[in-house]
């Protein structure tokens, strides 16, 4: 497997510094609390693009459930982390593990994966009936800000700012339209997608999102930042 | 940087992307070079001052000569004569219209692909051709580009690629559907050298910023007669927006049109 590009970031992922990432935690906690998202009491939970882990605190789920997963090293080295039944270094694409063995399997900001393999091996991850919750940063946020910074469509940048210099990492933006024929295409059912704004008590907001909502004309609190993708599988 | 490549991209960008149209542009300079230097030597006669540079303008008339020698050598160096003869043959054979129906193939199987950006697939057909071994590359098949690619990206027809390199060159020798997915462009120049036989240098030919691939067989009975070739600069497309079926299809109307043909 080629070395993760999170590597890179992974010692500084979590810093206060990184605004925007800071910012998107706020979404994705308030969406979360809004949708009032329940996951199933029993059974596995595969937490794809893990980091250090996010299924407990945005969950709830007891560590003796969650399987960790990333590809890239660093990032599962990251201190402190949640807790989990195990820990996977590995391609959320080709997941070296036997089918259906889990209940749940979640994914916050997996738009550095986010793609129809994904979505298949994921599918293949799930028992019949498992629910799928991502959470991916919005089209509408990230196009007009890549279009103003003269960046392709599928490419994010990260400032480090524990060192000077910046790290350009893959990361796909897809429309809720698309989402929605990516999870049929690839066996899931009862398809939601939501989106969702930045809190308005959340300080401080990052010149990234300021800067499209500026362009666009739009309150923060207008300005769909994440997407909420849930389905099951058929 | 490829000097080799630079300097066919400069031609293309001249629009002299075919040997004959760079053979004649040379040609045009040798003439006119030539025009030229017996202007000058008409000039110096009739004005009785021949013996002073008529040497030196018969040099440039001589060079001119020779330039026409030199025009066949490095028409026949940016695009070797024989890529250029087989591609000529195989139209001939297929007819513009039906290589025109062959593109339009690919852009109907483009067009019924599902969850993916279909503006940014493109795709070609490449046939399994005999090449004469080089000491460089002793290899003897190899895949010649057919049509130019449906789609914004991808290289003119004609190109050939060795039966050992690259998605096709591994589609060519299993008779199975081949797929690669580079998540960055780094993984991209790492896998390509790695495991797909290029050169760094080869790499840095090709179109670079797709980054979901897959290979089609083109079967007659157990032989593989050629591949269709699919790619996209949206990662993680193939195969799973792709309904078997169609492909099952076009391979059916392609191999039709070859077998009309004698090709396949």
């Amino acid at each position: 497997m080629p070395k993760s590009g999170y590597d890179a970031v992974a010692m500084e992922y979590y810093d206060d510094g990184h605004v925007t990432s800071r910012n998107f935690d706020a979404a994705t906690r308030e969406a979360l609390r809004a949708l009032s998202v329940q996951v199933p009491s029993d059974g596995l939970v595969l937490e794809l693009g893990a980091g250090r882990g996010r299924a407990q605190e945005y969950l709830d789920i007891a560590s003796n459930r969650i399987v960790q997963l990333d590809s890239s090293s660093q990032m599962l080295a990251v201190q402190p982390r949640e807790g989990s039944l195990l820990q996977i270094e590995a391609d959320a694409c080709k997941i070296p593990l036997p089918d259906e063995q889990f209940a749940v399997v979640v994914g916050f900001l997996i738009d550095p994966f986010l793609g129809l393999q994904c979505l298949r091996e994921s599918r293949r991850m799930l028992r019949n009936g498992g629910l799928l919750l991502l959470t991916t940063p919005t089209y509408e946020w990230g196009a007009p800000l890549r279009e103003s910074l003269q960046m392709d469509m599928m490419t994010t940048r990260f400032k480090l700012i524990r060192s000077s210099g910046e790290v350009r990492l893959p990361s796909v933006l897809r429309t809720p339209k698309r989402l929605r024929e990516m999870l049929a295409q690839t066996g899931f059912e009862n398809i939601e997608i939501s989106a969702h704004s930045v809190p308005a008590s959340t300080t401080p907001i990052s010149p990234d999102i300021e800067l499209v909502c500026t362009s666009r004309g739009l309150a923060m609190t207008a300005l769909p930042v994440i997407h909420v993708i849930r389905g099951t599988r058929k | 940087m490829n000097p080799s490549a630079e300097f066919i991209r400069l031609l293309t960008s001249l629009g002299l992307s075919s040997q004959r149209r760079f053979r004649r542009f040379l040609r045009a300079i040798a003439l006119t070079g030539g025009l030229i230097a017996a202007y000058q030597v008409e000039v110096l006669l009739e004005t009785q001052r021949w013996y002073a540079s008529l040497w030196w303008y018969l040099g440039v008339a001589v060079a001119a000569g020779l330039e026409f020698v030199f025009a066949d050598v490095l028409a026949d160096q940016a695009f070797p004569f024989d890529t250029e003869r087989r591609l000529a043959l195989m139209e001939n054979r297929l007819g513009a219209s039906t290589i025109g129906q062959i593109s339009g193939s690919l852009q109907t199987a483009i067009s019924r692909f599902s969850a993916c950006d279909t503006t940014l697939v493109s795709a070609t057909v490449h046939i399994i051709v005999e090449l004469e071994g080089t000491q460089q590359h002793p290899v003897h098949s190899g895949l010649l580009q057919l049509t130019n690619y449906v789609g914004r990206l991808g290289g003119r027809k004609g190109r050939i690629t060795l039966i050992n390199q690259g998605l096709i060159g591994r589609c060519a020798r299993t008779g199975k559907v081949e797929t690669v997915d580079f998540a960055t462009l780094e993984e991209y120049r790492e896998l390509m050298v790695k495991d797909f036989g290029f050169t760094q240098e080869e790499t840095e030919r090709h179109t670079n910023n797709a980054r979901s691939y897959l290979a089609y067989p083109l079967r007659r009975g157990a032989t593989v007669v050629g591949v269709i070739y699919f790619f996209t600069t949206e990662p993680q497309v193939f195969p799973d927006a792709i309904d078997t079926r169609e492909l099952l299809h076009l391979e059916e109307t392609i191999l039709g049109y070859l077998q009309i043909s004698g090709l396949a």
